[in-house]
């Protein structure tokens, strides 16, 4: 080999070095297997990517809000919270993957009655629920409940041999933060942050924002500026917007696609807004959903429908037309 | 022995792509958590032990999410009341039966056989005990060229706190960066003592 094919080698490897490890350093997917990353270790590539096999995604707020937030003249406490949580959503499908969107719509529905993190056959729905004691409400009475420590966490179910995504809900931990737990007040600050206190005020899509990209299998990053970084938020608000990181992220694991507008967003199972109380009223008890699929009952991530799915779908698609319509009349109104 | 001698510009090319090739990355982050210092991470925990994980098995818990249980034999117990204690269970949310499983960023793993670190919380009398702090709470154990250490794991965690105004800003955690076993348990016996007045060995 002379020297000049020698250097074109070291050349080629130097480039797919930088490539690697560009690649290493940046956003990481959930897989299957994820599991420890210790020290300087690079995304786990093990098992399957976690991904939704139809990015057609719906999504509720649940109908009891925060308690940080107060009704005002011009919103609801409510439409408040789904005003920034639909706009936190929306930083992810409204991305420029080079002069076209991801392949990944958000169909926000009106508010849930869901506070449980559960995936059911008889239906489901993925909810954003404000909890405070900070447990779901189906565990055991003497249960700890979730991590005192924890601002909010994203529940991902999947399956765990294709890595198809079946349900998520996101938690918030709606608790007053003390020394010994974390927690509110939150709030929707404005751009230059959210002013001091004690504790301040947490920027509430700083973190639906973040908590959205593994709504939707996203997993970490190292870039700095980005918003799934790994351990930073210098300032309040900056995770609301999100760096060329998570562009990427997005645009590489929802590449631009067909989906339009009037796809079909129902849950796998089906679409069941409220999961506490049944259409008589009567409370659903905590044993009584139906379990999650057991081994080979569940078409992962499919977008198989049983056969009330098609009135489910005309339903859900009134509904979120109806939560949509009725959300940005009141944005019009309001600006 | 076959060499081949490298040109000086090829050995510098070379040497960039390793370089590149071992740029640090940063563990993963997920759900935003407070961080704790060392100091905060004894406090929250009931037990400290350091032992070996002996068994994992999942669950459906009565919230129906899916939990796991990771057996751990006790090797040494650095806080808690039951020095005679072989084994503890330490519960995390998450977990997987038949062909569906559950995913809570944040939440630490086990893998069996491994040695581990953990500060766990009591868990009630009807459940096992939690690691503290979601993974900020297990540090697993390694022994590399002779000498032990400890990392923390912060798999899928942001650690963020807050500042004395009240805005929350960067958290480095507990323990930055790999650290020697005996450093880290000197550490925290100094700990303890000074905070409840003995050590459990």
């Amino acid at each position: 080999m002379s020297d000049r094919s020698l250097h074109a080698v070291a050349l080629g490897l130097a480039l797919c070095a930088c490539f690697t490890a560009d690649r290493a350093s940046a956003y990481c997917q959930m897989t299957t297997q994820g599991g420890a990353q210790i020290g300087g270790a690079p995304c786990i590539e093990d098992g399957a990517p976690l991904v939704w096999n139809n990015p057609c995604l719906s999504y509720a707020v649940d109908s009891r809000g925060s308690r940080w937030f107060e009704d005002t003249a011009e919103a609801t406490a409510l439409e408040q919270i789904e005003a920034v949580v639909d706009a936190s959503f929306a930083a992810w499908p409204s991305v420029d993957c080079g002069g076209d969107s991801p392949n990944l719509i958000f169909q926000p529905l009106l508010p849930s009655t869901c506070k449980r993190a559960e995936f059911n056959t008889t239906g489901n729905v993925n909810t954003i629920a404000f909890l405070d004691p900070w447990k779901d409400p189906c565990a055991d009475v003497d249960d700890p409940g979730y991590d005192p420590m924890a601002l909010a966490v994203t529940i991902v179910w999947h399956n765990k041999q294709t890595g198809a995504i079946l349900d998520a809900d996101m938690m918030i931990n709606d608790q007053l933060a003390t020394p010994r737990n974390a927690g509110g007040p939150y709030a929707n600050c404005p751009d230059e942050g959210c002013p001091p206190g004690n504790p301040g005020d947490t920027d509430l899509a700083s973190i639906v924002t973040h908590e959205a990209g593994h709504f939707i299998g996203i997993g970490h990053s190292n870039v700095e500026e980005a918003t799934m970084f790994a351990v930073a938020m210098r300032t309040s608000v900056e995770k609301r917007t999100l760096a060329q990181d998570d562009r990427d992220a997005v645009c590489a694991i929802y590449p631009p696609g067909d989906l339009t507008e009037s796809c079909n967003a129902v849950p796998e199972g089906g679409l069941q807004l409220n999961c506490e109380t049944t259409d008589s009223g009567n409370p659903i008890a905590c044993d009584e959903p139906g379990a999650p699929p057991s081994s080979g009952g569940c078409s992962a991530g499919s977008t198989a429908q049983s056969p009330g799915d098609t009135w489910v779908t005309l339903l859900l698609a009134l509904v979120g037309l109806t939560a949509l319509r009725r959300r940005s009349g009141r944005r019009d109104a309001r600006s | 022995m076959l060499r081949f001698p490298l040109p000086p510009g090829l050995i510098g090319s070379l040497l960039a792509a390793l370089l590149m090739v071992g740029l640090p990355t940063s563990p993963a982050n997920g759900s935003i958590v407070q961080g704790l210092e060392l100091q905060e991470l004894v406090a929250h925990a009931d037990r400290i032990i350091l032992g070996q994980v002996l068994f994992s098995e999942s669950f459906q818990r009565a919230d129906g999410q899916l939990g796991t249980w990771h057996r751990i034999a006790v090797e040494r117990e650095i806080r808690g009341s039951a020095p005679d204690e072989q084994e503890v269970i330490v519960e995390t949310l998450g977990g997987q039966m038949g062909d569906i499983a559950m995913r809570v960023e944040g939440e630490p793993s086990f893998r069996v056989g491994e040695r581990v670190l953990v500060f766990v919380r009591d868990g009630g009398p009807y459940t096992a005990f939690r690691p503290v702090g979601m993974g900020q709470g297990v540090m697993r154990v390694r022994r590399e060229q002779g000498v032990e250490t400890v990392t923390q794991s912060r798999e899928g965690l942001m650690l963020v706190r807050r500042d004395a105004q009240g805005r929350l800003e960067r958290s480095l955690g507990a323990l930055p960066k790999k650290e020697r076993l005996d450093v880290v348990l000197s550490k925290l016996r100094d700990i303890v003592e000074r905070n409840a007045g003995g050590v459990d060995e």
